[in-house]
C-alpha cells in the first residue's frame, strides 16, 4: 500500500513538472522600447528591426502563413460586421483607393477630382478585372453603394454614409433609391455627389465594388462560402473552411499582379491563445501578435523572430453617465480622472505595451502628418499638478450637490464589460488604488458586453469601462461623443462642443483643422470631463526574419499585398 | 419490440418538445440581443427591418410558435444570425460530423482500451498491472482535458514536432486531439469495468467453467467479457451525446472546425436560431443515444426481455 | 484395485489480512474407482475447500495448498502439476456439480452452449454440430424433457431442478473418472432433491464413476454412498462404511449429527435436538481436540492434546480420546439406538 503510494505520488508530481515546465524566462533586460511610432511614413520595403543591407534573395515558393482570431462572419460586405471577414476583404476587393505606408493612394482608380465647391468627386477607374474575366466597371462600385442605401439591406454603417447626398432619406424610406447621389457616367468613371463638404472622405469610407448579378444569383447566401464570391482584389479566395482556414492564391488578373509575390496565403483560424503561440513557435504561422507576457520574453529571445511593437489606435478609457446624480457633476467627474492611476495601469496591467493616455486621441491619429496627439498636448497633465489632491475636487462636488462632505459616504459603482480573469485584475486594482486615493467606497460590476452595452445605452451605469478604435479621420471619434450620436453611452451634451464637430468636417485648412481637433480634444477631457483616458491600445507582433513587406501603418488596408518571403529555408 | 419502440419515439418526441420550448424562453430571457452592436447606428426604419428579418420584432410567442412552423413546413432551424446567409441545419450537418469523427473514435478507444484495462486489473488483481491502470484511471480523471491538450499540444508540435499544431484534415492532425480526449473514457471505463469484472470473477459461474478445464484466457474472454460489460454498456449511451458537447475545449485548443465551437459561440452572441437548433440536435442525440442503449441491452443480456408477457410463458413451460 | 485418488497430508489455509485461515488440516483420505465417498459436516468444517482443493478450484480467493500436501489422481500430483496439465485434468479427469444452481450457470449464455464448451475444451477436433447432438444426448440423460428445445434455453428460463440437471450433464459431459458433488440439493426443495438424488444414483449405477458426495445433511449419505467421512474444524474426526458409521459411530460429533437428524413421529411440540455451541475460531493454532469446547464427553486432556486417529477396523477410524485404552467407557446416547429405524 504504502510503495504505490509513492509511486502515485511520484508520478504525479513529474506530470505537474512537465505540465508546468516551460523554459525559464529570462525577462528581457529592458522593456521593449516602442519602436518607430507607426503614423510617420516609412520605405516601403524593410520593417524596422531588419537591417539587411543587401536585396534580399525571394524564395522560389512564396506562400504566408497568418492567423485570423475568430471566423468571418460574412464575406458580403454590405453585412460584415467582424473584423475578421474585413481582413479577408481588404485582400481579395479592390477598393477605389487604399491606406497604404500611412496615406491615401488610389487602388481601383488611377485618380480622381473633386469639384470646386468640393461636392462632387470623380473617380477615373483603372483596368481591372474580376477573377472570373470580367472586367470591373463603375456600376460595380456604384451598385455597393445602392445597396447599401435600400433599407432592406440592413447596412449596419449606414451613419457613416449620410454625407453621400440624400443617402439618409432614401436609407429611411422616405426617397426612391435613383436620387442617390451616385452616378456612373462611363464604365470606367464614377462620379459620388456628397451632401456636405468632406474632405476626409476617402479617410472614413472604403469603397468596395459588388458585382449586381453575382450578388443576385446566390442572394442570401453571397458571402456565406467561397464559391459565391468573385474576387478583384490582390488575391482570390479559394476555399473557406468555416472555422478552421481560408486559403488565398494570387490574382492573376488583378491590374497590379506583378507587384504581388506572394502565391498563396492561408489564414488559419485559432481561437487559443496558446495554440496560436506553439504554432508561431514551430514555425506553422509565419507571425502573430503575441499579448501573454511570458511568451513574450520567450519568443524576444529568439534569434529568428523580429520584435515589433505596434500602436493599435485605440483608447481604453472610463466613460461618465452624465445623467446619472452623483456624475452629472463635472467635480466628482474631475476627482476620478485626476485621482485615476494611469501610469501605473500602463506598468502593471499592461506590462508596458500600452502608453499611458493624458487625451482622447491615439497616437496614430493624424492630420496632414502631425499627430492630433502632439497638437492636443497633455493639458490633463496639468490639471493634475494644479491639483494635488483629488479628494479636495470630490469633496467640492459633494458639496455642491449637497450630499454628505465626508468622502466615506460616498459610493459608486465602476461597470466593468468583460467577466474574464483580467477584467477582474483590472477592476479590483482601480477600485483598490482609487478608493484608495479619494477616500470613498467603490464598488464593481462586471458583464459580458452584449448585456454591458445594452445597459449602457439604458443609462444603467455611473461609470463605464471602454475601448474604442479611432479611425484615420481624427473626426470620426470625435463625433462619437456629439450629442446626435449614440454608439458611446453617458450622453454627453455640450451645444458648443457639437458646433466644432460639425464645422471640422466642412473646415479645408489644415492648420485650422488641427486646431479644432486639440480643442475638441480638451474640451472632452480636461473641460468637459466626458471621458478619463487610461490606456493608448498596443502590442507586440512577432515576426520571422526572412518576412518582408508587412505595412505596420495604424490605418492600413493593404492586407498581405506587398508581403514576401526570402530567406525562409536558411 | 416494435410497440416498445414506438412508445419510446412517442415519449422522446415529448421530451424534445418540452427541452426546446424551455430553451426557447430561457435564452429570450437573458439580456441583450444578437443585433443590438450591428443595428446601433441604424435609422429606426432600417433597424427595424433588420429585426423583422429574424422575426425578433414579433411578441415572444408567435416568435415561439414561427420556429415550429419552420421545422415542420420546410423542416428549416432557422437562419443563423450572427452567420448570415447560413441556415442553422447545414452547420449542424456539416460540423456534426466533424465533432462526431474526434468523439466517436474517442469513445469506441476509450471503451475497448478501457474495458482491456479495467479486466487486465480485475484478472491480476493487486499485481502490477492492477496498479498501473488505476494509475492511469486517476490521471485520465483528474487531470483536466485542457491541461493535457496544453501539455501535448507543447511537446508533440513544438519541441518535437510530429504533429501539426492545430487543424483538421488528415489522419496526423487527429491523433492529438484524439488522445487527449480518449483518457478520460478509458479512464471511467477501466474503473467500471475494474469493479464489474471484479464481481464477476467472485461468481460462482466462472468456478464452473474453471471445474470444466477452460483456460484462464478462455474464461475471461466468454465468461467475464460479456458479463462485466453490462454496466459500462450504461454508460455507453450518454457518452455518445457527451462527445458532442465535451470536445469544446479540444476544438478550441487544436482549431478543429466541430460543432462545439459553434454552440458556445452562439449562446455568447446570443444567436437565438443557432442555441435553439443546436440544443434541439444535442437534446435529440442524447435521448436517441438512450433509447439505443436499451436496445443494445436486450442483445445482450438474454434476461432482459422488453415484453413481460413472453417472459411469463416461456417460465411455465420450463416446469 | 488401484486407488483412484490419493490425498495426503493435505492442507489450505486464507492468508486474509488479519492473519492465516487454516481451513483444512492435515486431511488424508484416498478413493477407489467407482467408490461413492460421502464427507459430512456442518458449514464451516472444511468439507468444500477439501474438493476444491483437488481440481486447485479456488478462483478469486487468496487460498494456498500448504508444503508437504499431496493429491495423487492416476498417480499424478495435483498439487505440483502445470496449470495446462491441471486444465487437461479439470472436467475430463475429475467433473464438479456445484451447489447453487441459480448462480452457478452463466447467466448470458444459453445451456446448449455452455456443455459444448466443457466438450469442446477437451476434443478440439469435435465439430460444433457433433458436439452439440452429444449436449442434447446429456440432456435426455440427466431427465430434461424435450433436450432439442431446451438446448437453446438460458438458465433463467428453467426452473431450480433443471438447472441443477444441467449441472449435472456439464459435470458428465466428458466421462470423467471422478465426480464431485458439492451440496447438489442444498439449493433445491424437497421433492426436486429426491429426483435429483435419484438421478445421480441412476448415473452413477450406469456411468461407474467415482463419487465425493460433500453435504451437510446426513439423511442423504446412507443411501448413496460407500462410505462416510466425518469433518470437523478442518480435520477428519471420524470415517468408515456406512454400515459402520450408521450401526456403530464412536465419536460423540457423529452421534450429535446422527442426533440432529429429525426423526419421524416428532410431535410438533418437541424441540429439535442441536449442538451447543459454535465452531472454533480456524486462525487459531488448536493443539487439542477441536470439538472439545462443545463434546459433552470432554476430558482435560481434550483440551489440552489433539487425539491421533485410532484405526477400530480396515476401514473405520476416529480421533478422539475415548477410544483411549485408558479412557472411560462411554455409552452412546441411546436415542441414537432409533437409527435402526429410518
Amino acid at each position: 500500500m504504502k510503495k504505490t503510494l509513492s509511486l502515485l505520488l511520484a508520478l504525479m508530481m513529474i506530470f505537474a513538472l512537465l505540465a508546468g515546465c516551460s523554459e525559464t524566462a529570462e525577462p528581457a533586460d529592458d522593456a521593449q522600447e516602442p519602436s518607430a511610432e507607426s503614423n510617420e511614413p516609412t520605405e516601403p520595403t524593410e520593417p524596422s528591426d531588419n537591417t539587411a543591407t543587401e536585396e534580399p534573395q525571394l524564395d522560389e515558393v512564396q506562400y504566408y502563413n497568418i492567423n485570423l482570431a475568430e471566423e468571418p462572419g460574412s464575406l458580403n460586405h454590405l453585412i460584415n460586421t467582424t473584423l475578421a471577414g474585413g481582413t479577408i476583404l481588404t485582400n481579395v476587393l479592390e477598393p477605389l483607393v487604399r491606406n497604404e505606408w500611412g496615406e491615401i493612394v488610389p487602388a481601383g482608380c488611377s485618380d480622381y477630382e473633386i469639384s470646386e465647391d468640393g461636392l462632387t468627386w470623380t473617380f477615373h477607374l483603372r483596368e481591372n478585372y474580376w477573377n472570373d474575366g470580367v472586367q470591373v466597371t463603375a456600376q460595380d462600385y456604384a451598385y455597393t453603394l445602392q445597396m447599401c442605401a435600400t433599407p432592406a439591406t440592413g447596412y449596419p454603417y449606414a451613419a457613416d454614409m449620410y454625407v453621400i447626398k440624400n443617402f439618409e432619406p432614401i436609407i429611411a424610406g422616405e426617397m426612391d433609391i435613383s436620387e442617390l447621389g451616385v452616378h456612373v457616367v462611363d464604365d470606367l468613371t464614377l462620379e459620388i455627389e456628397l451632401s456636405y463638404v468632406c474632405p476626409a472622405l476617402l479617410n472614413t469610407l472604403s469603397f468596395m465594388p459588388l458585382r449586381q448579378d453575382v450578388y443576385e444569383e446566390w442572394g442570401e447566401r453571397y458571402g456565406s462560402e467561397a464559391e459565391t464570391l468573385v474576387c478583384c482584389g490582390p488575391f482570390v479566395l479559394d476555399e473557406w473552411t468555416h472555422n478552421s482556414t481560408l486559403r488565398l492564391s494570387k490574382n492573376e488578373q488583378y491590374w497590379d499582379a506583378e507587384t504581388v509575390k506572394l502565391e498563396d496565403v492561408t489564414y488559419h483560424i485559432v481561437t487559443e491563445e496558446v495554440a496560436r503561440y506553439n504554432m508561431l513557435d514551430n514555425g506553422s504561422l509565419d507571425s502573430l501578435s503575441v499579448s501573454d507576457v511570458d511568451y513574450i520574453a520567450r519568443f524576444s529571445a529568439r534569434e529568428d523572430l523580429n520584435a515589433i511593437h505596434y500602436s493599435s489606435a485605440r483608447t481604453v478609457m472610463m466613460v461618465f453617465n452624465n445623467e446619472d446624480p452623483a456624475f452629472s457633476n463635472r467635480n466628482i467627474r474631475l476627482a476620478f480622472s485626476l485621482a485615476f492611476p494611469r501610469e501605473d495601469t500602463a506598468t502593471y496591467i499592461f506590462n508596458d505595451l500600452n502608453e499611458p493616455a493624458w487625451s482622447l486621441t491615439p497616437p496614430p491619429v493624424t492630420e496632414n502628418g502631425v499627430a492630433i496627439r502632439d497638437a492636443t498636448g497633455e493639458p490633463l497633465k496639468q490639471l493634475i499638478a494644479d491639483n494635488p489632491d483629488p479628494q479636495a475636487v470630490l469633496i467640492e462636488g459633494l458639496k455642491e450637490l449637497g450630499l454628505s462632505e465626508d468622502p466615506a459616504d460616498f459610493e459608486f459603482e465602476l461597470y466593468l464589460s468583460g467577466t474574464n480573469s483580467k477584467m477582474h485584475t483590472m477592476g479590483e486594482y482601480w477600485q483598490q488604488a482609487l478608493q484608495e486615493a479619494l477616500g470613498c467606497t467603490i464598488t464593481l460590476r462586471y458583464d459580458d458586453y452584449a448585456i454591458f452595452s445594452s445597459n449602457c445605452s439604458n443609462g444603467d451605469f455611473q461609470v463605464g469601462f471602454l475601448s474604442w478604435g479611432a479611425n484615420a479621420d481624427p473626426s470620426y471619434m470625435f463625433n462619437l461623443f456629439a450629442s446626435t450620436s449614440s454608439s458611446i453611452p453617458g450622453k454627453h451634451n455640450n451645444p458648443e462642443y457639437d458646433e466644432l464637430a460639425l464645422a471640422v468636417q466642412r473646415e479645408l485648412d489644415y492648420e485650422k483643422r488641427l486646431e479644432m481637433f486639440a480643442e475638441l480634444d480638451n474640451m472632452l477631457v480636461t473641460e468637459d470631463v466626458a471621458i478619463c483616458p487610461v490606456v493608448f491600445g498596443g502590442g507586440m507582433t512577432f515576426r520571422y526574419d526572412y518576412v518582408y513587406g508587412v505595412d505596420e501603418s495604424a490605418f492600413t488596408d493593404a492586407g498581405v499585398k506587398y508581403v514576401y518571403t526570402a530567406g525562409r529555408e536558411s | 419490440m416494435v410497440t416498445y419502440i414506438i412508445k419510446r419515439v412517442l415519449y422522446m418526441a415529448m421530451v424534445l418538445f418540452i427541452v426546446v420550448s424551455i430553451t426557447f424562453f430561457m435564452i429570450h430571457s437573458v439580456p441583450g440581443d444578437p443585433l443590438t452592436s450591428s443595428v446601433m447606428n441604424l435609422p429606426d426604419e432600417v433597424r427595424d427591418n433588420y429585426y423583422a428579418r429574424y422575426g425578433l420584432d414579433k411578441p415572444l410567442f408567435e416568435q415561439y410558435l414561427r420556429f415550429w412552423k419552420l421545422l415542420f413546413t420546410e423542416g428549416s432551424l432557422g437562419e443563423s444570425i450572427k452567420y448570415p446567409g447560413r441556415m442553422v441545419e447545414e452547420f449542424i450537418l456539416k460540423y456534426a460530423g466533424i465533432s462526431a469523427k474526434l468523439g466517436i473514435i474517442s469513445v469506441v478507444l476509450g471503451f475497448s482500451v478501457g474495458t482491456i484495462f479495467g479486466i487486465l486489473a480485475a484478472v491480476f488483481k493487486n499485481k502490477w498491472p492492477d496498479y498501473a491502470v488505476m494509475l492511469t484511471a486517476i490521471a485520465g480523471v483528474t487531470i483536466p482535458v485542457f491541461v493535457l491538450a496544453a501539455v501535448f499540444q507543447y511537446f508533440f508540435t513544438v519541441k518535437l514536432t510530429w504533429f501539426p499544431t492545430t487543424g483538421w484534415g488528415t489522419v496526423r492532425h487527429m491523433i492529438l486531439p484524439i488522445a487527449c480526449m480518449c483518457l478520460g473514457p478509458i479512464a471511467t471505463y477501466a474503473r467500471y469495468m475494474r469493479s464489474s469484472a471484479l464481481d464477476v470473477l467472485g461468481q460462482d459461474y466462472i468456478l464452473t467453467a474453471e471445474s470444466k478445464g477452460v483456460s484462464s484466457l478462455n474464461v475471461v474472454r466468454r465468461h467475464v467479457l460479456r458479463n462485466s460489460m453490462l454496466p459500462s454498456i450504461t454508460l455507453l449511451g450518454p457518452s455518445v451525446a457527451s462527445v458532442f458537447t465535451g470536445s469544446f475545449v479540444i476544438e478550441s485548443m487544436f482549431a478543429i472546425p466541430g460543432l462545439g465551437t459553434y454552440f458556445i459561440r452562439a449562446i455568447n452572441e446570443r444567436d437565438f436560431t443557432m442555441v435553439l437548433g443546436m440544443n434541439l440536435f444535442y437534446c435529440l442525440l442524447y435521448i436517441a443515444s438512450l433509447l439505443l442503449v436499451d436496445i443494445l441491452y436486450v442483445f445482450i443480456d438474454p434476461r432482459i426481455r422488453l415484453a413481460a408477457g413472453k417472459e411469463r410463458r416461456k417460465k411455465a413451460h420450463a416446469e | 484395485m488401484d486407488n483412484i485418488l490419493e490425498v495426503k497430508n493435505l492442507s489450505v489455509s486464507f492468508m486474509s489480512y488479519i492473519g492465516e485461515i487454516r481451513a483444512v488440516r492435515d486431511v488424508s483420505f484416498s478413493l477407489k474407482p467407482g467408490e461413492t465417498l460421502a464427507i459430512v459436516g456442518e458449514s464451516g468444517c472444511g468439507k468444500t475447500v477439501t474438493v476444491k482443493a483437488l481440481m486447485r478450484l479456488f478462483g478469486n480467493s487468496a487460498a494456498a495448498i500448504k508444503e508437504g500436501s499431496q493429491i495423487l489422481f492416476r498417480g499424478q500430483d495435483i498439487v505440483k502439476m502445470k496449470k495446462s496439465e491441471l486444465y487437461n485434468i479439470r472436467g475430463s479427469g475429475i467433473g464438479m456439480i456445484f451447489q447453487d444452481p441459480m448462480t452457478s450457470l452463466n447467466p448470458t449464455m444459453n445451456v446448449g452452449a455452455q456443455i459444448v464448451e466443457g466438450i469442446r475444451t477437451h476434443d478440439s477436433k469435435i465439430s460444433h454440430r457433433d458436439a452439440l447432438a452429444r449436449a442434447v444426448k446429456l440432456l435426455e440423460l440427466v431427465g430434461i424433457p424435450s433436450p432439442e428445445e431446451r438446448i437453446g434455453n438460458y438458465p433463467h428460463q428453467l426452473s431450480g431442478g433443471m438447472r441443477q440437471r444441467v449441472m449435472i450433464a456439464i459435470a458428465i459431459a466428458c466421462s470423467p473418472d471422478i465426480i464431485i458433488a458439492d451440496e447438489p440439493t442444498t439449493a433445491l426443495d424437497v421433492t426436486i432433491q429426491a429426483q435429483v438424488l435419484e438421478l445421480l444414483r441412476e448415473l452413477k449405477d450406469k456411468l461407474n464413476t467415482a463419487f465425493i458426495l460433500v453435504t451437510h445433511d446426513l439423511g442423504i449419505v446412507f443411501d448413496f454412498s460407500d462410505r462416510i467421512q466425518v469433518m470437523y474444524a478442518g480435520r477428519i474426526v471420524e470415517r468408515g462404511t456406512k454400515h459402520e458409521i450408521y450401526k456403530n459411530p464412536v465419536h460423540p460429533y457423529t452421534w450429535a449429527l446422527l442426533n440432529s437428524i429429525p426423526r419421524r413421529g416428532l410431535q410438533s411440540k418437541d424441540e429439535l435436538y442441536s449442538i451447543k455451541g459454535t465452531p472454533p475460531d480456524l486462525m487459531l493454532p488448536l493443539e487439542c481436540c477441536p470439538f472439545a469446547p462443545r463434546c459433552d464427553y470432554a476430558m482435560p486432556i481434550c483440551k489440552a492434546r489433539a487425539p491421533q486417529e485410532v484405526a477400530l477396523s480396515d476401514t473405520h477410524g476416529a480421533a478422539c480420546w475415548l477410544l483411549h485404552s485408558m479412557a472411560p467407557r462411554v455409552e452412546r446416547p441411546g436415542a441414537l439406538r432409533g437409527a435402526d429405524d429410518e
